[in-house]
């Protein structure tokens, strides 16, 4: 889906003026945007596995938490730009834990044992890994409909941002940040229930 | 379905749902007509509307332990216990009532099982020792840790002592407490946190659902320490970590800092205590409008100062004048009333606490309490001028070293006064003659330091050493009539200034005290020994060796002739000629001398239990250092035993026993026993001297050792750190600052901070060049650990010459001492990374055969070393030989209890790479 093999480092500073580019109405920043955090977060990752050793867990949130003290720590940030960070960490979020979960769910079924495994953080909340794939799958169905409200369902459960932070985030109202999420909500629940096609 | 149909289904969604439900179904019928499929979808979507409690409404990223959690059930047995019920479920996992039942008594119980995501495997030697620490922490207002463990499925668990309470903020409502009443008991909280921090424990999650009060009106603290046991944040370097990087457990009462990721330390407890305040005060939270917005409320805890406690109840109107109203009647008072209580030194109070910057903050708890007593008290608070405290401590930090100096002076010169008035009391029972001298003496003491009530004495004009000098001065002046008098002062003063480490003073003093006592006509010849013992201790402390030697001769010589009356005096001596002789690793001379002192000690009549004690310590270490650590040991335990008798159990030489233990643990590879007998005397340490004291620095530096034994580097640097900086208030630069520069030194450089480490190694180098001459084996040890830093660096040149120059330095020392195949063993490891596996073979061997006779059998220097023989087999070819000596240092590390883990993983790597690669 995303490209991940950029090896550059994107800094807090890069990071900072692509945010304010896409303030100043760069669309076309957001997706840069998004790869610089992206490529952040998965080498963030990366490194983690090559350090951790066999058998460990990692947490998912300490990445998306490490992610956004390194390029944000000591930075004066306004709310907008922080809305627009944390909304595009919480797409990195879905990717990086549904690409978990797939490991996961093929060390289940025998794979290389001695793998490091990403998080207990959906244990901790519940959210088996076989329900996040569904949710996943239910989002990629949803995104051919609405695309708008995969990204507020993004923001929302992935990301914990509040109606506010997603109304910045993604540059419309909260009242229709609060519809959207209702009517995606409604549609995800039934569809998990059971699946249209 | 097309997204057309998916707009139009959530439009008539929207529109159906602004009309009432009995409306719907017409409104929909008569939208859709027989458009089957958008109907269908709208139902749908309103039905699945109706779900409230999915999965989809909690994000992910800050969710907490589902409902859902498979509880144990009732009856099922962990450890002692068995459960009951639930009695309650949070963020980290469930809470269980259970009942000890094992046995004649039973208990009731509280055991937290943490959700598995808390936890990491890898961590259970950290959690197990972790929580020995805290069972130990003993307060009546901190709930107890009983015990601990591992459920069948994996979950770890903590036994707990079981409150029937409720949350301090409930409680205090309930009972409609006073603001008074409130303060009160909040006191018992800050006491409760205040002890914990002087055990060295923070609690880093500190909220009203962790403080409960009893029936009694008795807050207990729950869950002390328990955050710190949670998974660190794994994505750090190993350097960071030093920072205390930890996940935030409840976000709404973080500290800036913990938000931040930066250090978090008991100043993080003190802005908590000041969240429980608030909200014990103005019934809310500062960020409770927030709590459901995660990145709003760390941008708040950052950025955003709290309104202060009495501005919670300006504006209020309509709804919220009644909320206030009710805040106000649960304290039993009026809005107005409570308003003024608040205006002033309690808004003051609350605010310094929640300052964003830590060092803004009451530097403790103990402070914050302090405080709230003297507003309770109508004194006046250290908040209340604005800055006032802030300058004060800007004052201290600029003015750090001789005020430090001053106060831990102080308690040591309190301290020998004090000891030196009994034993001249003591004296009472002598002739008249000496009666009367006695007396003269206790009189000057206290005449002279009768002002050292640490209390009331000591500003910023007067310190304890300018105290000291005044007292010398005193003595050299007042005394010139009675220079019997006037000597016996100047050994006391010199023997003063030497326990404050003014070793130049003490010198001068002594020596003064000899000058008098040798031109004297009466001499007694036994004063002439002690004041000759004391001189050479003296010269022995600052390292002027040759000096010491001679006065202590002297000692001895004129001491064998004493009569049995004075064979303390002499055993005094012949004791101070041993310690000579074991610093200077002649440790055969040392023996000798040891054993002498002790069989006076042991039969002679009237021997002083302590003498025997502290006698029995220092020969324990020699032994120790010997390599002959068994019977080192149980010399310290017979020692510790008296001690225990003799002083009870709350006396700094009992500290010091439990610390010569731990050394002694350590080498025999005990690291968890070790690390338990240091939070022991530690503890002990800081309840009997506070925290700056010069005896902290060793405690600490013993379990920094223990722990880079242990490979926890990154704690060791911690530590260390405080002691070096610790030592260099004290005393400045001294050799005992430069041991412990070059151990923390070691500590960095495994954390790969090689520049830091090197200062650290060339300055320690120049002092003890300077204090211990070119030729003393520490010497030879800076050298080791500076090539080993060099060859971790890469200079292997550099690392070679160091390793070269070093080893005639260990040559030197007496044979079993465990540091004497040091240099080879590093130089042979060299070699091996240089490819010259001969070379390191030929090291290796005479060193392994050295090490077996001063290390335990198994120590992990063993292991290693047959390791590095195993490569060097490999190198020559003998896959066969290598797999064996390999397999052979596994083994020795694998049946280690306390093992680095770090060292098992290079051994299997290098027995991987042996075992991988074709012979070539």
């Amino acid at each position: 889906m995303m490209k991940s093999e950029s090896s550059r480092e994107a800094t807090a500073g890069e990071v900072t003026d692509w945010l304010r580019s896409w303030d100043c109405g760069d669309e076309a920043a957001r997706e840069v945007v998004f790869e610089l955090v992206y490529d952040e977060l998965k080498s963030s990752a990366a490194g983690l596995l090559r350090r951790e050793r066999a058998g460990h867990t990692l947490q998912p949130t300490a990445l998306v938490h490490e992610a956004y003290l390194r390029m944000l720590r000591g930075r004066q940030m306004g709310w907008q730009n922080r809305c627009h960070f944390f909304g595009i960490a919480s797409r990195v979020m879905r990717q990086v834990l549904v690409d978990h979960s797939r490991e996961r769910a093929s060390l289940k079924r025998g794979g290389d044992r001695k793998k490091v495994t990403l998080g207990d953080d959906l244990e901790a909340r519940n959210l088996k890994t076989d329900e996040l794939l569904a949710v996943d799958q239910a989002l990629t169905h949803l995104e051919s409909l609405d695309a708008q409200q995969v990204r507020i369902v993004e923001a929302r459960f992935f990301g914990g941002l509040s109606v506010e932070e997603t109304a910045e985030y993604l540059s419309i109202s909260a009242t229709s940040v609060k519809r959207h999420w209702r009517r995606a909500r409604a549609w995800l629940y039934s569809e998990l229930s059971a699946p249209r096609n | 379905m097309d997204a057309d149909t998916y707009r139009r289904a959530g439009d008539l969604f929207d529109a159906a749902l602004e009309r009432p439900v009995e409306h719907r179904r017409t409104f929909l019928d008569e939208a859709c007509h027989d458009d089957v499929e958008l109907r269908r979808e709208i139902d749908l979507l309103i039905e699945h509307d109706r779900q409230t409690t999915g999965m989809l409404d909690r994000p992910v990223l800050f969710g907490s332990t589902s409902e859902e959690t498979a509880d144990l059930a009732e009856g099922t047995r962990l450890g002692n216990y068995r459960i009951d019920r639930v009695i309650g479920r949070g963020g980290m996992g469930v809470v269980y009532l259970a009942t000890r039942d094992d046995d004649e008594f039973q208990r009731e119980v509280a055991i937290k099982v943490l959700a598995s995501g808390w936890f990491r495997s890898q961590d259970a030697w950290r959690f197990h020792r972790e929580r020995q620490i805290l069972a130990r922490l003993e307060h009546p207002h901190i709930a107890h840790l009983y015990d601990g463990g591992t459920t069948a499925q994996g979950h770890p668990y903590f036994v707990l002592e079981y409150i029937d309470g409720q949350a301090i903020t409930t409680y205090c409502d309930l009972h409609r407490l006073t603001i008074r009443q409130r303060l009160e008991l909040f006191l018992q909280v800050c006491a409760a946190v205040g002890f914990a921090h002087r055990n060295l424990v923070v609690h880093r999650d500190l909220k009203p659902g962790n403080i409960l009060v009893d029936a009694e009106g008795n807050s207990k603290l729950l869950d002390f320490g328990i955050a710190k046991l949670l998974v660190q944040d794994p994505t750090l370097r190993s350097s960071q970590a030093t920072q205390d990087h930890q996940r935030v457990l409840t976000l709404s009462h973080a500290s800036p800092e913990q938000v931040l990721g930066q250090t978090v330390t008991t100043a993080s407890d003190v802005y908590c205590l000041g969240l429980v305040l608030y909200e014990l005060l103005c019934g809310i939270s500062p960020f409770a409008d927030v709590s459901n917005k995660p990145y709003e409320l760390i941008r708040r805890i950052e950025e955003t100062e709290p309104p202060r406690p009495s501005q919670t109840f300006l504006s209020a109107s309509g709804e919220a004048q009644d909320d206030t109203s009710r805040t106000a009647a649960h304290r039993s008072t009026s809005v107005v009333h409570l308003r003024k209580a608040l205006q002033g030194d309690l808004d003051a109070i609350v605010t310094k606490a929640l300052r964003k910057e830590p060092e803004l903050r009451y530097a403790s708890a103990a402070e914050l309490a302090d405080d709230l007593s003297r507003h309770l008290e109508n004194r006046p608070i250290l908040a209340g001028s604005p800055g006032a405290g802030y300058r004060l401590r800007k004052f201290l930090r600029r003015h750090r070293a001789p005020v430090l100096v001053a106060s831990a002076a102080l308690l040591v010169i309190v301290g020998l006064v004090g000891a030196f008035i009994a034993a001249l009391a003591g004296q009472v029972e002598h002739t008249a003659r000496e009666k009367q001298k006695a007396e003269r003496m206790v009189a000057f003491l206290i005449e002279t330091f009768a002002v050292t009530n640490p209390d009331e004495s000591i500003g910023e004009t007067v310190t304890a050493r300018e105290l000291l000098d005044a007292g010398a001065h005193r003595i050299a002046n007042d005394l010139q009539e009675e220079p019997e008098v006037q000597a016996t002062m100047l050994d006391a003063m010199g023997q003063i200034y030497q326990q404050i480490g003014l070793v130049q003073p003490a010198r001068e003093l002594l020596q003064k005290a000899l000058d008098l006592r040798l031109a004297g006509p009466g001499t007694e010849p036994s004063a002439l020994v002690s004041s000759l013992t004391h001189l050479g201790a003296a010269y022995a402390a600052g390292g002027q060796i040759a000096d010491a030697e001679e006065n202590l001769q002297r000692a001895v010589e004129i001491g064998r002739g004493l009569s049995p009356d004075h064979e303390s005096t002499y055993a005094e001596a012949v004791e101070s000629l041993a310690l000579l002789m074991r610093q200077l690793y002649r440790y055969e001379d040392a023996e000798r001398l040891f054993l002498e002192a002790l069989e006076i000690r042991q039969e002679g009549t009237g021997s002083h239990p302590p003498d025997l004690a502290r006698l029995q310590h220092d020969y324990g270490i020699l032994l120790r250092e010997a390599g002959r650590f068994d019977e080192s040991g149980q010399l310290n335990r017979t020692s510790l035993d008296i001690r225990r008798r003799y002083y009870g159990d709350l006396h700094p030489e009992v500290a010091a026993s439990l610390e010569e233990l731990a050394t002694v643990e350590r080498f025999l590879g005990n690291f968890a026993r070790a690390e338990e007998l240091i939070h022991e005397s530690l503890a002990l340490r800081l309840a009997v001297h506070g925290e700056h004291h010069r005896s902290i620095v060793d405690v600490k530096n013993s379990l920094a050792l223990v722990l880079s034994d242990w490979g926890r580097f990154e704690e060791a640097a911690v530590l260390g750190r405080e002691a070096v900086d610790l030592i260099e208030q004290l005393s400045g630069k001294t050799t005992e600052w430069a041991t412990l520069a070059s151990n923390l030194a070691v500590q960095l450089t495994r954390l790969h901070e090689f520049d830091e480490a090197e200062a650290l190694f060339l300055e320690a180098l120049e002092i003890r060049r300077r204090d211990l001459g070119d030729r003393h084996p520490l010497i030879g040890q800076t050298l080791l650990t500076l090539g080993r830093l060099y060859r971790r660096q890469g200079h292997l040149e550099r690392a070679e010459e160091m390793f070269t120059r070093a080893r005639p330095f260990a040559e030197s020392l007496p044979a079993g001492h465990r540091a004497r195949s040091y240099p080879a063993v590093a130089l042979a490891h060299l070699q091996l990374e240089l490819g010259n596996g001969v070379e390191a073979e030929q090291l290796l061997r005479p060193a392994l055969e050295e090490l077996a006779t001063s290390h335990v059998p198994g120590h992990w220097r063993i292991a290693m070393a047959w390791a590095d023989l195993g490569r060097a087999r490999r190198m020559q070819g003998d896959i066969e030989e290598a797999e064996r000596h390999l397999e052979r240092a596994l083994g020795y590390l694998e049946e280690a209890e306390d093992d680095d883990p770090g060292r098992r993983e290079q051994v299997l790597s290098w027995l991987d790479e042996v075992q991988r690669q074709p012979e070539n």
